[in-house]
């Protein structure tokens, strides 16, 4: 009976492993094929792992247009919003003596202003 | 007294503000827009509107669309075939990856490795894994058809024609209309799934040492303790996570409607009302869109109350 359990456990373990490693499968596959030479994505028979290894699409993204500019960009827009996110949920969230009367949210034994 | 009341309005000042700026403001205009017909061009002025009303003109044609009812069936179909799919998984999921074992935290990760990856990243890469010739999905099933119709021949059988068409080229799924729907399916699960186990992984967390306990006096395995009705810290996870299906993969769509325009075709729409078809043709048929989103947010709306309606009753409230 406990080896069964044991078995068992062993199963699902690898199951799991099997289901994690598939959910990599897209993003293997991503950087497979920005290896790959740009004509050649359509060849068949497909290569899984490309032969020689082509790095000029990275090079290429990087010079063509002004990655740097836009990727700053998102990171500014990812922080402000955040940022701007957080203070005002918290502020929203505060436990006020008005909702504390009302409301069954946490009292206002912490924050409340006096 | 007083200014106690005036603080918590000061608090919820930055929210109120945003609130009423970008989205009650919108959605009122789009209220009234969903009444009148407007291209989205001329100046937005009490002018424009009272001479381009239209009453219920929007929402008339709306009935009679065929591809609003295809889009809506469809739309009924994915989410009743991928919600509890994914339900289901995360669950499976969450149980499997609840046990101190080794690597396990690495494990939760790759799953949910796709929940923090932009959502039209994942539905250009989608694109690529379900390419009917040179994606994995297909490369895969041809490779299991090759090998399953091999063992067949060795039997000395002919192969089933099912084998035959799976080795020599299986499913079109973005390209064919009858597969469409399940390579979208396919993809949305494998974006949602790490999130749902996630959540289903803390609802499991969080249930008490005491319930633990006392089950395993009683003698049921989990398995068994699931079966018996809403264990104590399920629902905490579930009704409070509504779907985000409602948006879809907008990486996917682009590659649904420009590659095959011609094969898949207005009706075999895989997925989602007809929104952005609505906003996207010239010139803009901004009421009729606004018509489209009213409707789907009455929808949304009956849904969510459902919900709640439901969740009253099931959820065991912790005091």
């Amino acid at each position: 009976m406990k080896l069964l359990g044991r078995l068992w456990d062993v199963l699902v373990y690898l199951l799991l492993l099997l289901g994690g490693l598939t959910m990599l499968v897209p993003f293997f596959w991503m950087v497979s094929t920005s290896l790959k030479a740009p004509g050649a994505v359509f060849d068949l028979p497909v290569e899984v792992w490309p032969r020689e290894l082509h790095l000029e699409n990275y090079q290429r993204v990087l010079t063509a247009v002004p990655f740097g500019r836009w990727y700053l960009n998102s990171l500014l827009v990812a922080l402000g919003l955040t940022f701007l996110n957080l203070t005002s949920g918290a502020m929203a969230a505060t436990p006020s003596p008005a909702s504390a009367s009302g409301g069954r949210g946490p009292s206002s034994s912490s924050s409340s202003p006096p | 007294m007083r200014v106690y009341f005036r603080f918590p309005l000061l608090f919820l000042l930055p929210s109120l503000a945003g609130f009423l700026a970008f989205n009650l403001g919108p959605i009122l205009t789009s209220l009234l827009l969903s009444f009148v017909d407007y291209d989205g061009l001329r100046p937005l002025t009490l002018r424009t509107i009272q001479e381009n009303w239209v009453g219920l003109e929007n929402y008339r044609r709306l009935l009679e669309d065929p591809v609003f009812h295809r889009a809506f069936w469809n739309t009924l179909f994915y989410v009743g075939v991928a919600v509890p799919l994914e339900m289901v998984l995360a669950l499976l999921l969450a149980l499997g990856l609840n046990r101190p074992w080794w690597g396990v935290k690495v494990l939760r990760t790759l799953y949910l490795l796709p929940t923090v990856t932009s959502v039209v990243a994942v539905g250009l890469l989608w694109r690529w894994v379900l390419n009917p010739t040179v994606g994995p999905v297909n490369l895969f099933l041809r490779f299991v058809g090759e090998k399953l119709a091999a063992l067949w021949r060795l039997l000395g059988a002919e192969p089933p024609a099912f084998l035959a068409w799976l080795a020599r080229e299986g499913p079109g799924w973005l390209s064919d209309p009858h597969w469409a729907i399940w390579g979208v399916i396919l993809a949305s699960v494998w974006a949602g799934v790490g999130l749902r186990m996630l959540i289903f992984l803390a609802g499991l967390q969080n249930i008490s040492r005491e319930y633990l306990e006392a089950a395993s006096w009683m003698g049921p395995t989990a398995p068994a303790l699931l079966l018996r009705g809403p264990p104590p810290a399920f629902p905490h996870g579930l009704p409070e996570h509504p779907p985000r299906h409602d948006r879809g993969l907008p990486g996917l769509r682009p590659g649904l409607h420009h590659d095959r325009r011609g094969s898949l075709g207005q009706h075999q729409r895989p997925h989602a009302l007809p929104l952005p078809e609505a906003f996207g043709t010239f010139p803009f048929e901004m009421g009729y869109a606004s018509a489209i989103a009213w409707v789907l947010f009455l929808i949304l709306f009956a849904l969510t109350y459902l919900q709640w309606a439901l969740r009253r009753r099931w959820v065991l409230e912790e005091a």
